[in-house]
C-alpha cells in the first residue's frame, strides 16, 4: 500500500511500537494523539501516537550539518530519522474485522499507516445498539461513538479546567442518554445550564436539555421565582439528619462541638430534631437554657449550634412539611422511575450559593437513594444517573465516607444508581472514588496533581498524560469502560445540527448507513 | 568512431590502457569496450617507451620543446588506468563482470544514454565506494566530478536525481559523514 508512512522498527506490547518514518514523510504531518495502524499478516494493530521524536545515527553530522534542503532530505533516513512511538491498544482481525484488545505484535518492518475512515468506523463506529456520536478524532472528521449502555452501567466523570468544555460535553452525553432512554438523570445544576436554556460564550443563549426534550425532562428550582421551572424544591425538616448537616460543616462554619451537639439532639428527637432547633431560634435565653438542661447539653453549645444552623434554616425551601407527598423528593423519584429526567436548578437568590447547592444535592440524593435501595428490584428497573458539578466538594477523602455520594460511587451496580461527576479538580476527589469511575472524559487540565489523579490506576497512564498535555478547549481524552481504546477527540459541535438530530423521531447518522458505503 | 585507448595490461582489478598525447580521458570518465565492458578511469601516467630510459630536464616551455626537440615526446607513451565494473547490454547495465577484457581491447567513449543507464543502477555507487582510497587517493574527487557531469547533462529535475543518488550514498557512508559531506558539497545543483 502506498499510504505507508513507515515501518515497525522495534517495540513490545508493554513499551509500545517504534515506527521509523519513511524519509518522504514529514514528521509535522503527524500529531500526538493521531491513530496509527500497523499492518500485520493476520491483524491490523490499532494504536495512538504517544510521542514523536527525531534522532540521528551518526553524531558527526552535527559538527558540519547539511546546508540546504536537498542535503537535509538526502541524509534523512540514513543518518537522521524521525520516529513515532505508538501505543497499541487493539487488534482488528483482518478476516473478520473483529476487534480485540492487544495480545500480540506484528513482525519487523510491518507497514505503518495513519488510521483511515474505515479503521475508525470499525473501532469507534458504534456497533452497539445504543451507540452515540460524541466527537471526531483530533485530525479527522470521522465520527466517534460511545456505547451509552456501557456508559450508564458505571460511574463516569468529566474533568477539565474552566472553559475546557465540560458542560457542553456533558450536555451532549446527557442528550444521548435521554434520547435513547438509557437512564433517568438527576442533574444538580449548579450554574443553571441544563434546563430550558444555557449560555454559550460564543453564541449567547442556546437550547439546553429541557429545550431539546421537553417531554422527558422536568425542571425543579429551589427558587420559586423561576418561571421556566415545572416545580419547586421543597425539603421537609424531617429529611435532614445531623449527618447531613455535618457534611456542610465547612460552609456553615460549623465546629466539631456543634456537630456533636446536633448528633445528641438528633438521637433524642429523631427526625423532629431540626424542627426543634428551628423553634429554639425564636425563644428567650431562659427557655433555651431550660431546653439545654433537658437535652443534657451545655447551654452555650446549644446557642452555638442554633447560630451555626442559622444559614441552613434560612433557606426558604427547607420547610415544615409533614406529608411526604408534598416534598419534592417523592415527586422527583416518581419522575425518575418513569424515565423522566430531572434538573434541579438554583436561580434567583440561590444562584451560585454553595450552601444551597450542596445541601440540596446531598439531602435529595440520600433520600432518593434510600427509597430506591429499599424498593423491590423491578421497581428500580430504571437506571438513575446522578449528575453533580464541583463534585470534589462531595467526594474528597475527608468526607466521602460521611455522605451518600461516596456510597453511590462504591455501590453503583447494586442499586442501579450511578454517579456522573463534573469537576475541575480531580486531585481533590478521593482516590478510591476515582477508581470507581468507569469512563473518564478528561479535558484540558493544567495542574500536575490533577493530571496524575485522572490516570491513577490506569495502565499506560503516563503515556496518556503526554496526549492530555496537548489538548485544546473542546477536546477530550476519553478512556475507560464505554470505549474500546482511549480516544483523544474533538467534541462534536453543540448547535443546530445537534438539535435536529435530537428531535423526536429523527435518527442520528447511523454507523450502519456508513458501513454500506463499503 | 575513434577509440580513446587500448588495453595493454590486464589485471583482475584494473586495466592499463594506452591513449594519445593530449587526449587522455579525464578522471571519472566512463569508457566501454567494443564488447560492452564498462570501466571507470581512475588514474593517469606518462611513461617511457624505452625501458630504463630516463627523461632529462630541458628548462624550456612545452611549446619551445615541441618546436626544438619533438623526438622527446615521441619516446613517451600516455597511459591511463581504468577499473572495469559492469557490462552494457541493450537497454540496461549489469553491475558484474561476465566478460574478460582481452589485451589490446579498444576503449571508446560512452554516450549519454549509456551513462544514464549506469546511473539508474544505484549499486553503481557501491562499486565507486569500494574503490580503495589508499590506492586511488583521488577517489572522492572522481566521484564528485562523475556525479557532477551526470547531473549537468540532465535536462530537468536535477533536484530529484540529487536526492535519489545522495539518499543512497548516505546509506553507504552513514558511518563516514565527513566524506559524505565533502561529496555532497562538491556536487552542486
Ligand atoms: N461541544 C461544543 N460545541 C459548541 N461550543 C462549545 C463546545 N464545547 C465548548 N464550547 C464553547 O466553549 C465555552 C466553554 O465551555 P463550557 O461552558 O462547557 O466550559 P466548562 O468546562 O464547563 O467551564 P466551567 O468550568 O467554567 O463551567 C462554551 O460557552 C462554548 O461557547
Ligand atoms: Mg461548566
Amino acid at each position: 500500500m502506498n499510504d505507508s508512512i513507515g515501518f515497525l522498527k522495534s517495540g513490545s506490547i508493554g513499551d509500545g511500537f517504534l515506527i521509523r518514518l519513511n524519509k518522504t514523510v514529514n514528521s509535522e504531518s503527524l500529531q500526538i494523539g493521531d491513530f496509527i495502524v500497523v499492518q500485520g499478516d493476520l491483524y491490523d494493530y490499532f494504536g495512538i501516537i504517544e510521542d514523536i521524536r527525531i534522532g540521528s545515527s551518526n553524531e558527526d553530522i552535527f559538527f558540519n550539518p547539511p546546508e540546504n534542503k536537498v542535503q537535509k532530505i538526502a541524509v534523512k533516513g540514513a543518518i537522521t530519522f524521525s520516529e513515532l512511538l505508538v501505543t497499541p491498544y487493539l487488534m482488528i482481525e483482518k478476516a473478520t474485522n473483529r476487534v480485540i484488545t492487544i495480545k500480540t505484535i506484528p513482525e519487523h518492518f510491518s507497514d505503518a499507516r495513519k488510521a483511515n475512515e474505515r479503521d475508525i468506523r470499525i473501532v469507534f463506529g458504534g456497533n452497539a445498539e445504543k451507540a452515540f456520536y460524541v466527537g471526531s478524532p483530533l485530525t479527522m472528521d470521522e465520527q466517534i461513538y460511545i456505547d451509552l449502555e456501557k456508559l450508564a452501567k458505571r460511574n463516569n466523570a468529566i474533568f477539565g479546567i474552566t472553559g475546557s468544555g465540560k458542560t457542553f460535553l456533558g450536555r451532549i452525553i446527557f442528550s444521548g442518554l435521554i434520547k435513547h432512554d438509557v437512564a433517568s438523570l438527576l442533574i444538580f445544576d449548579m450554574h443553571n445550564e441544563y434546563g430550558q436554556f444555557a449560555k454559550s460564550e460564543k453564541k449567547g443563549k442556546i437550547k439546553s436539555l429541557k429545550g431539546l426534550f421537553d417531554a422527558k425532562v422536568k425542571v425543579f428550582d429551589v427558587s420559586d421565582k423561576n418561571s421556566d421551572a415545572d416545580d419547586f424544591i421543597k425539603i421537609p425538616y424531617k429529611y435532614i439528619t445531623a449527618a447531613d448537616v455535618a457534611m456542610l460543616s465547612s460552609l456553615l462554619s460549623y465546629s466539631q462541638h456543634s456537630e456533636e451537639t446536633a448528633r445528641i439532639i438528633n438521637k433524642r428527637f429523631g427526625d423532629k430534631w431540626l424542627k426543634h432547633v428551628e423553634e429554639l431560634r425564636s425563644v428567650t435565653e431562659a427557655e433555651r437554657e431550660e431546653k439545654a438542661k433537658e437535652l443534657g447539653v451545655n447551654p452555650s453549645s446549644l446557642s452555638a449550634l442554633i447560630r451555626h444552623l442559622d444559614k441552613l434554616l434560612s433557606l426558604d425551601f427547607i420547610q415544615d412539611i409533614t406529608k411526604d407527598e408534598d416534598s419534592s423528593v417523592k415527586k422527583i423519584l416518581q419522575y425518575l422511575k418513569n424515565g423522566t429526567s430531572v434538573v434541579v436548578q438554583f436561580s434567583g437568590k440561590y444562584a451560585n450559593k454553595p450552601l444551597a447547592y450542596f445541601a440540596v444535592a446531598n439531602i435529595i440524593t440520600r433520600r432518593i437513594h434510600e427509597l430506591y435501595a429499599s424498593a423491590s428490584e423491578e421497581e428500580r428497573n430504571k437506571r438513575i444517573m446522578i449528575v453533580v458539578e464541583e463534585a470534589h466538594k462531595l467526594l474528597s477523602s475527608d468526607i466521602k465516607d460521611k455522605n451518600i455520594f461516596g456510597t453511590i460511587a462504591r455501590e453503583m451496580r447494586k442499586y442501579n444508581v450511578t454517579l456522573f461527576v463534573i469537576d475541575q479538580r480531580p486531585s481533590e476527589i478521593d482516590s478510591e472514588v476515582l477508581s470507581q469511575v468507569g469512563t473518564r472524559f478528561v479535558m484540558q487540565l493544567m495542574d500536575e496533581k490533577d493530571m496524575d489523579a485522572v490516570f491513577q490506576g490506569v495502565g499506560g497512564g503516563s503515556r496518556l498524560k503526554k496526549i492530555l498535555r496537548t489538548l485544546q478547549p473542546q477536546e477530550v481524552l476519553l478512556f475507560g469502560y464505554a470505549v474500546m481504546a482511549p480516544v483523544p477527540m474533538r467534541v462534536r459541535e453543540y448547535g443546530t445540527n445537534f438539535y435536529d438530530e435530537m428531535k423526536e423521531g429523527s435518527s442520528e447518522p447511523s454507523p450502519d448507513d456508513a458501513d454500506n458505503l463499503y | 568512431m575513434k577509440h580513446i585507448g587500448e588495453v595493454i595490461t590486464v589485471r583482475s582489478d584494473v586495466l592499463v590502457a594506452e591513449g594519445e598525447r593530449s587526449a587522455l580521458p579525464p578522471l571519472g570518465t566512463i569508457l566501454k569496450s567494443d564488447r560492452g565492458v564498462l570501466c571507470l578511469v581512475v588514474s593517469h601516467s606518462i611513461d617511457n617507451k624505452i625501458p630504463g630510459r630516463m627523461p632529462i630536464a630541458y628548462g624550456k616551455s612545452i611549446e619551445q620543446l615541441e618546436r626544438e626537440q619533438p623526438q622527446v615526446f615521441a619516446l613517451m607513451k600516455w597511459m591511463f588506468q581504468a577499473i572495469p565494473f559492469g557490462t552494457l547490454s541493450e537497454d540496461s547495465v549489469e553491475l558484474f563482470l561476465n566478460k574478460v577484457v582481452e589485451i589490446h581491447t579498444l576503449l571508446f567513449e560512452t554516450r549519454k544514454e549509456e551513462r544514464d543507464l549506469v546511473f539508474k543502477e544505484l549499486r553503481f555507487f557501491d562499486f565507486l565506494f569500494s574503490i580503495d582510497k589508499s590506492v586511488f587517493p583521488q577517489r572522492d574527487k572522481i566521484i564528485v566530478s562523475l556525479v557532477n557531469a551526470y547531473l549537468n547533462d540532465l535536462l530537468e529535475v536535477k533536484e530529484d536525481e540529487y536526492i535519489r543518488i545522495f539518499s543512497y550514498i548516505s546509506k553507504i557512508l552513514r558511518n563516514d559523514y565527513q566524506t559524505l559531506k565533502y561529496i555532497m558539497d562538491g556536487v552542486g545543483i
